[in-house]
């Protein structure tokens, strides 16, 4: 049924012209993709794509390109190779290319270059300086965040002077107040009154860093059990950890930290009527921690800028999709009986 | 929604392109190879690095880390060799403990060998199991520690008494430093002394001044003192020991008295413990640590207080036989891995082994104001204290829905002047104000005295203290206060005495700030 689907659009397009995209405005395709089915949304994004709608193609190019970021779905996941040629990229089948690498306007053939390869290569800094340079901050804050948290602090150092303002990473900005503060207890009650969104980033960088700096004795047993949480390791809580006051240090925390609010809204959106403790705590173990939260962003920030894609249902549908698949590889016993309903299919 | 990026492209061409890199980068490598940071060489002290980044300067743990770069010393530190002397109990048991959690803290290992003729040896290695240190435990009493570090046989003396005046002299005539100074002297955990007899004497408790009648043998039979009609038999330690030095400061030294000579002097307080355990007639004084399976018996003041000897009573030095822990160093350079252990000390993990080897660690813990039962009988039971219905309301009021922190400060006689352990404490409440988790509720000093002088001037003078208190704390925390937490100081007097103002020990326990946390609660208008 789905491969008839995306037939019928292809001969639409290849026969009829672009009668059809020009009904449907990137709004209204961006809009149905944020809230609606992927099948329909994408068949939209697709006919605006080649009826060389430059927003378009970049968002089909980072959802073939990059699935996690893009909208990882069952739907996009089960596409087979010729769907996938239809429906996300550019080019004749059997000889399709990615819509990143064939955008219709020459000006933003280095944006699109930046998008594609940015996963690839060596070079975090430079990948993040190409994202940063093009507009896309959001993307280009998450790979100098995962490469400190890989342990190459070393390569921040190489950050050139002129910088785009890459230097203005509020994780970075976050990690520079901490070290210039003389007051260097790290505790959930300082965590919660700091209203900084990019908190947890710089926790868990300077948490990185923690051994080599000497810092571990001023993290308290509260925020060493907050972060072992947020590290996707809630199995190693103690047994008199305070879930109640975990949970809610979570919730109060996700109000301003938008990745984190995603596993929040999940898991109201699938309780029932009584409260899961652990329903937090064990999806994030199941999807391994915040870097994969943070990995659920918009494709382009030029065309769905993050605040809007973050704010949206469909990051939950993501966060959902993820939670379901990982989780038939998920070794340990389900504790939550939220989780327990949803990944029976009762939920 | 792409013109903004359009803008972005022409002037982001026209940016040259500069690195912040120098000349004089460093990269520092964690030893298992996970970490790397680099940046401008700033500093390297035999302990740490300090490098600039991007993030601000960093000090990095040389021990933790290699260094590459044209500017990296030759070498961080060499494997060393040190010794750490004095208290049998505390060097044998607690630092060989501590030393286990060190090699732990820092991810590497330690291995102890243990030597049935001489000093235990422990090895310390890093996580690459690379040796750092071979450090030999020299259990020989606080004296020996003393003349070990005298004659730098050892780098560190461990005392459960403080150093005498006249020991101290000694050192600073040979050029060894004020040992007494903070540079020299650090008090790394707390005890109580105890008196014990078997658990078959049917004793339960003893009066303060029947002490030092007793060990000095001037009350010889159980009868005298309450119990059946038998000989009492002695047991003490040497008056050069900790415990021995201790008990005569705060017992025997105040009634003129010394230990019988019938008294049977053992080596430590272990064998102390364990000799009364199995003698139904015996009487001893040892620590708290070392109780085994003797019987403590509780001490009832002259004037009725009495005091258990808890965790808590001992933090707050309330309980009459308290001690001090004492590392004690010259003035010469330590090793780079003593050093290291000695921040080490003061950390939790430190405070914790320290607690559960039985002494008492000095981390803070909290009262409530209705465990404080104490505190109430003792302001209307002694007849020597100025106090009106008035005046204990008042402290009443002040004191509800409060908790007692075990930070107290104590003060010489008419003196105003904080003490050595007084100014760790102020860093260690500073630290522990900032730590955030005390927002919505203030912070009281409140001062008390003994009962020597008028009421009215002790009230002056126990506000005062509370002042001086206060004037060192907000010095001490970051930026000179925390937004949302008041610190109020006020003076009681004489008003709570908490130990018997006829003893020397009892008016040393009565002058006090105490510090309490008290909810901040908003009544709607």
């Amino acid at each position: 049924m789905k491969i008839q689907a995306i037939i019928a659009t292809a001969a639409l397009f290849f026969s009829a012209s672009n009668v059809f995209a020009q009904s449907v405005t990137i709004n209204e395709a961006v809009d149905a993709w944020l809230n609606g089915s992927d099948a329909a949304s994408l068949e939209m994004l697709s006919d605006l794509a080649h009826s060389g709608n430059t927003d378009a193609q970049l968002l089909l190019g980072q959802i073939d390109r990059d699935v996690v970021p893009g909208g990882y779905s069952d739907f996009v996941v089960g596409l087979d190779y010729t769907e996938r040629e239809l429906l996300l990229r550019a080019g004749d089948l059997g000889k399709s290319v990615n819509w990143l690498l064939s955008l219709t306007d020459p000006e933003l053939a280095a944006l699109g270059e930046a998008i594609f390869g940015y996963r690839v290569g060596r070079d975090p800094i430079g990948n993040a300086l190409a994202l940063q340079k093009y507009g896309e901050p959001a993307a280009a804050e998450n790979v100098i965040w995962n490469t400190v948290n890989n342990g190459r602090f070393d390569l921040l150092n190489t950050i050139p002077a002129e910088n785009y303002g890459l230097l203005d990473s509020g994780f970075l900005q976050w990690i520079t107040a901490y070290m210039a503060n003389p007051n260097k207890a790290l505790t959930v009650n300082r965590l919660l009154a700091d209203p900084s969104p990019e908190k947890i980033m710089g926790l868990l960088a300077v948490k990185r860093l923690a051994r080599v700096l000497n810092l571990n004795k001023h993290f308290s047993d509260e925020i060493n059990q907050f972060i072992d949480i947020i590290l996707g390791k809630g199995y190693d809580l103690p047994d008199d950890a305070n879930l109640v006051d975990l949970s809610a240090d979570i919730e109060k925390i996700a109000e301003v930290d938008a990745p984190l609010s995603i596993a929040v809204r999940a898991c109201k959106r699938w309780e029932t009527d009584h409260v899961d403790y652990e329903c937090i705590i064990q999806s994030l173990e199941i999807v391994s921690g915040y870097k994969t939260l943070l990995s659920i962003r918009t494709p382009v920030e030029n065309v769905i800028p993050a605040e809007d894609f973050l704010a949206s249902e469909h990051v939950v549908d993501i966060f959902e999709n993820l939670v379901k698949t990982r989780a038939l590889y998920y070794k340990r016993p389900i504790r939550s009986s939220t989780l327990q309903r949803l990944l029976s299919g009762e939920g | 929604m792409l013109r903004k990026m359009k803008k972005i492209i022409p002037l982001s061409l026209a940016v040259g392109i500069s690195t912040i890199a120098t000349a004089e980068t460093v990269t520092l490598k964690s030893l298992d190879g996970a970490t790397s940071l680099s940046g401008e060489f700033l500093n390297f002290d035999g302990q740490t690095y300090t490098i600039r980044t991007i993030v601000g300067d960093l000090t990095i743990d040389a021990f933790q880390v290699t260094c590459e770069g044209d500017v990296c010393p030759t070498a961080v530190s060499d494997p060393s060799n040190f010794s750490i002397s004095g208290d049998s109990n505390a060097v044998g048991k607690l630092f060989a403990d501590l030393l286990f959690k060190f090699g732990i803290d820092i991810g590497g290992d330690t291995v102890t060998s243990l030597n049935p003729n001489g000093p235990a040896e422990v090895q310390l290695s890093n996580e690459l199991g690379e040796e750092l240190a071979n450090i030999t435990l020299k259990s020989n009493g606080s004296v020996q520690g003393l003349r070990d570090i005298f004659s730098g046989e050892a780098s560190l003396a461990v005392l459960t008494r403080p150093i005498t005046k006249e020991e101290n002299a000694i050192f600073q005539l040979a050029g060894l430093g004020d040992l007494t100074s903070p540079e020299q002297q650090t008090i790394f955990a707390l005890d109580g002394l105890v008196i014990i007899t078997s658990k078959s004497n049917p004793l339960r408790a003893i009066a303060e001044q029947d002490l030092a009648k007793i060990f000095s043998g001037k009350v010889t039979n159980w009868a005298q003192i309450g119990g059946p009609s038998a000989d009492i038999n002695l047991y003490a330690r040497d008056g050069t020991s900790g415990t021995g030095a201790v008990f005569n400061t705060l017992v025997m030294d105040p009634a003129g008295a010394k230990i019988a000579d019938t008294a049977s002097i053992l080596d430590t307080d272990a064998d102390v413990a364990k000799a009364v355990a199995a003698d139904p007639l015996g009487i001893s004084v040892t620590s708290l640590s070392d109780v085994g399976n003797a019987k403590v018996l509780a001490i009832r003041g002259v004037c009725g207080i009495q005091v258990p000897a808890t965790p808590f009573t001992i933090k707050t030095e309330e309980y009459p036989l308290t001690r001090r822990l004492y590392t004690y160093r010259t003035n010469q350079e330590l090793p780079a891995q003593l050093t290291r252990f000695l921040d080490f000390i003061d950390t939790e993990p430190a405070q914790n082994a320290i607690a559960n080897d039985g002494f008492v660690d000095l981390g803070v813990s909290f009262q409530s104001n209705d465990e404080q039962g104490l505190r109430y009988l003792s302001a209307v039971l002694p007849t020597d204290v100025e106090m009106t219905l008035g005046q204990l309301r008042d402290m009443t009021a002040n004191l509800m829905a409060s908790d007692r922190v075990s930070i107290t400060y104590r003060f010489e006689l008419g003196s105003a002047q904080l003490d050595a352990r007084a100014q760790d404490d102020i860093q260690r409440l500073a630290q522990m104000l900032s730590t955030g988790d005390f927002d919505n509720k203030e912070v009281l000093l409140i001062g008390y005295t003994d009962s020597i002088g008028g009421g009215t001037s002790n009230q002056r003078l126990s506000k005062l203290r509370a002042e001086e208190v206060r004037a060192a704390l907000i010095s001490a925390l970051p930026g000179g206060g925390i937004e949302g937490l008041p610190i109020r100081a006020m003076g009681f007097g004489e008003i709570s005495p908490l130990a018997c103002n006829e003893s020397k020990s009892g008016r040393n326990i009565n002058r006090r700030v105490e510090v309490w946390l008290r909810d901040n609660v908003t009544v709607s208008q």
